[in-house]
């Protein structure tokens, strides 16, 4: 069975290094692509006013 | 909420089963006062601590010197201040935007709890107990004390959650669900230690491992207490004190993913340029740099939030507070990645730059938010109006004046402390050879220092007054906060609400909107994205031989060297001294010997310290070359009065280290938890560990007779403590042997 730290030495430090960035950069590119545009507006509208509709003075 | 087309239909349902709920705001009372309370005495150990390196005499050994003073103003401020500001912030916010009340026993288990976990820092502290971990200081009794203190406010918090009358998560709850999360997993995996004793135990890891866990930890420290809660604080107190939605909550969105993703990784910032592999350190680098990014889309969304209400600014001291706080997360998350960057980082390391850069931060950002937010609370919570908004708005001035005076005078420190390290004449020798040059330069900045310091500490005095005089005009019984609410999402079906998320699915409803409906789903995302960042950077640097080359001349300390070791613990030396050469031409020349430049740090050099104690601040010189430097006598008289040897120097004296015994039978023990650790100890040592102790320290006291030192010093602690000192270094003095990673 192989060992967790051969595993890991697969890939050298670089590689998990670019491999952070290019997670990165889809996590920022699907949160872009959801929220980006104009089409959530009304939602965004709705969810901005929460805590002025909470019931508090 | 849902989409309008489902409204009528929702609406129709509350009406016919509308509740009342009461809010707990007892709780809410009780920890602003405490953030109050500690807040005052955290600021003014500040102060004293800031006095000290003014004028050392203000040290009064063994309990109050800076070494042991210096953690406990910085538990203080973060986790009594910040912590019960964080508490009070997420008790008030939380009960409304969740139209749930907490349990009441668990929340007061989490406070009375948190409140003796300050109290056992704030004693535990100046009586030497400490793991020398930079904000993890707290010996194990007590970690395991705040594990089950925290646990309990998760408990409470998600049972808020779960029990709640609103659908949607408001972004300020996320930033509440990512820090509650992320603190745990930092506090247990930074504070896996072996006890040796009640108040005594060693890191499970060693040198570069250790450094980089404990900046791991740091880091995020920084990240999840001091920022996740307080911007969760700014999306909802800015908002209702503006009377005014945040200006975009898509860019809230983005705000928080952007910054849960990013921060984890940027600790290794704190470590440019030591025996941490650069990969690692560059990684940090890159990622902190990215951090700048979002960091100023919340700002921005926060300053853009009073747009059309800044008429407003110049008479509210809440939005004042406000406003100023913002801007000094703007500043302050410009200078991180500044510092960051590494040419700009090997000026300011080690330097008061960082203080300067940690107080904009705190003082500015973390107090201003916590000051806007306690105003804004007062006359809510206590019913009744501020006593007076000329005092509010004359401690904003006061403690803005405070705050830049402060940091102005800690960067001109910093900067000039830096450059006199570096200086070469034009022969090509340093400019100032001798260290304490570089320190009583620094004296009148310290004292504007603490002039500045003083003014914030006043401006917070004058807000207790403010308060203390609303308070006693507080009703005889407090109304009880009382809404109108929908059902209970739970006890209004799991299956209306597994109806309401599938006409959201049909309707193609954004996937965000339903993960909002879906806490538990949504934690277990924030979860995996701290712990995936986390493992990318951890894993690597702990199963990747060759991150760490053995040096076969580094041996493990001896017996007494590891009770010397323990005595630099106790008393916080790693507060002001780094034991760390960083590969630079001016400080290979200067911890040099005999006109031989000094070798710089390797990783291999650290591998038996448990924990490891690189430092982050040189008030004093580096040790990390001090073996062989000096003479028995040369470090006993400097222990014992350090101006004797160093005119001008700020280290406090440490006269009970020539009069306290050493007590022999904790050695044995501590040995052999070294073991238990892997520290390759032989029998003899493992066997006999109190004799080697007491015969290395009988050689040493003769030696320091020989020097013409005083006699009877072979049983004090002030042998150890040089058997110690003398060691440092010593083993890469010897021929160095790199081999493969093992």
């Amino acid at each position: 069975m192989i060992r967790l730290s051969e595993l890991v030495s697969a890939f050298t430090p670089t590689e998990y290094a670019e491999l952070a960035l290019i997670l990165f950069v889809a996590v920022f590119a699907a949160v872009m692509f959801r929220h980006g545009g104009k089409r959530r507006a009304a939602e965004h509208e709705l969810c901005a006013r929460l805590p002025l509709d909470d019931g508090d003075q | 909420m849902s989409e309008p087309t489902h409204a009528t239909t929702n609406e129709t349902t509350k009406e016919t089963t509308k509740e009342t709920i009461k809010y707990d705001d007892v709780i809410v009372r009780r920890f602003l006062a405490a953030t109050l309370f500690w807040g005052a005495v955290g600021m003014l150990v500040g102060l004293w601590i800031a006095l000290q390196l003014a004028t050392p005499r203000l040290n009064f050994a063994p309990y109050f010197t800076f070494g042991r003073l210096r953690p406990l103003h910085t538990n203080a401020v973060i986790f009594a201040f910040a912590g019960n500001a964080i508490f009070a912030a997420v008790y008030y916010s939380s009960q409304r935007l969740l139209k749930a009340r907490p349990l009441a026993m668990l929340s007061k288990i989490h406070f009375w709890g948190w409140q003796a976990i300050i109290t056992a820092a704030a004693i535990t502290l100046p009586l030497g107990f400490t793991q020398a971990k930079e904000y993890a200081e707290l010996e194990w009794p007590i970690d395991l004390a705040i594990l089950v203190v925290w646990v309990t406010f998760a408990v409470n918090f998600f049972a808020m959650v779960r029990n709640r009358r609103e659908k949607h998560l408001y972004v300020a709850l996320w930033f509440y669900i990512a820090s509650i999360i992320t603190v745990a997993i930092l506090h247990i995996f930074n504070n896996l230690v072996i006890p040796a004793g009640l108040f005594k135990s060693y890191s499970i890891y060693a040198g570069v491992q250790d450094a980089l866990m404990q900046w791991w930890y740091g880091h995020n420290a920084v990240a999840f207490i001091l920022t996740t809660p307080f911007l969760g604080l700014m999306y909802y107190f800015l908002p209702k004190a503006a009377e005014r939605p945040i200006f975009s909550y898509r860019l809230s969105i983005l705000h928080f993913w952007s910054l849960v993703f990013i921060y984890i990784w940027a600790g290794p910032h704190h470590l440019h340029y030591t025996a941490l592999p650069q990969w690692a350190s560059t990684l940090g680098m890159v990622f902190s740099v990215m951090l700048w990014m979002p960091s100023w889309g919340g700002m921005i969304n926060g300053l853009l939030t009073l747009r059309g209400a800044w008429n407003r600014v110049a008479e509210d001291p809440v939005l004042k507070f406000f406003v100023v706080g913002i801007t000094f997360y703007g500043m302050a998350t410009f200078e991180g990645p500044l510092l960051s960057v590494k040419s700009v980082n090997a000026l300011s390391h080690y330097t008061d730059w960082n203080i300067a850069h940690v107080h904009g931060g705190t003082l500015g950002w973390v107090g201003f938010m916590v000051f806007g937010m306690t105003y804004w609370l007062v006359p809510r919570l206590y019913q009744t109006k501020l006593y007076s908004k000329k005092l509010a708005t004359l401690h904003f001035w006061t403690a803005t004046v405070g705050i830049v005076i402060y940091v102005v005078a800690m960067w001109a420190a910093g900067i000039t402390q830096g450059l006199m390290w570096r200086a070469f004449d034009d022969v090509g020798r340093l400019q100032y050879p001798d260290f304490l040059e570089t320190v009583t330069r620094l004296v009148p900045m310290y004292w504007l220092r603490a002039f500045g310091g003083a003014l914030y500490i006043t401006g917070l005095g004058i807000g207790i007054y403010n308060i203390i005089r609303t308070w006693q005009t507080r009703p005889a019984v407090y109304a009880e906060p009382e809404v109108s609410v929908p059902p209970m999402i739970r006890a209004a079906k799991v299956a209306e609400h597994q109806r309401v998320l599938e006409r959201a699915a049909e309707a193609k409803i954004h996937w965000h909107r339903r993960w909002e409906g879906m806490p538990a789903l949504f934690t277990v995302l924030v979860t995996v994205a701290v712990v995936v960042a986390s493992l990318f950077e951890i894993l690597p640097a702990f199963l990747i031989g060759t991150n760490v080359p053995t040096i076969k001349s580094v041996k493990p300390y001896t017996p007494l060297e590891l009770y010397g070791r323990d005595i630099y613990i106790r008393e916080g030396c790693y507060n002001c001294h780094s034991q760390m050469l960083r590969p630079f031409i001016d400080e290979t020349v200067r911890y040099g010997m005999n006109g031989q430049p000094a070798e710089y740090s390797k990783p291999g050099e650290f591998v038996y310290d448990h924990p490891f104690q690189w430092g982050s601040k040189r008030t004093g010189p580096d040790l990390a070359r001090e073996g062989g430097r000096r003479d028995e006598l040369w470090l006993l008289r400097h222990f014992n009065d350090p101006r004797s040897t160093s005119p001008g120097s700020v280290m406090p004296s440490y006269p009970h280290l020539l009069t306290d015994s050493i007590p022999w039978d904790v050695i044995p023990t501590r040995v052999h938890v070294m073991h238990m650790l892997g520290v390759p100890y032989d029998a003899t040592a493992l066997d006999h560990a109190d004799s080697l102790a007491h015969d290395q320290a009988g050689t040493l006291a003769a030696k320091l007779e020989t020097e013409g030192g005083p006699t009877g010093m072979g049983d004090k602690d002030v042998i150890a403590l040089i058997a110690y000192m003398q060691r440092l270094g010593h083993d890469i003095q010897l021929s160095m042997h790199v081999g493969g990673g093992s």
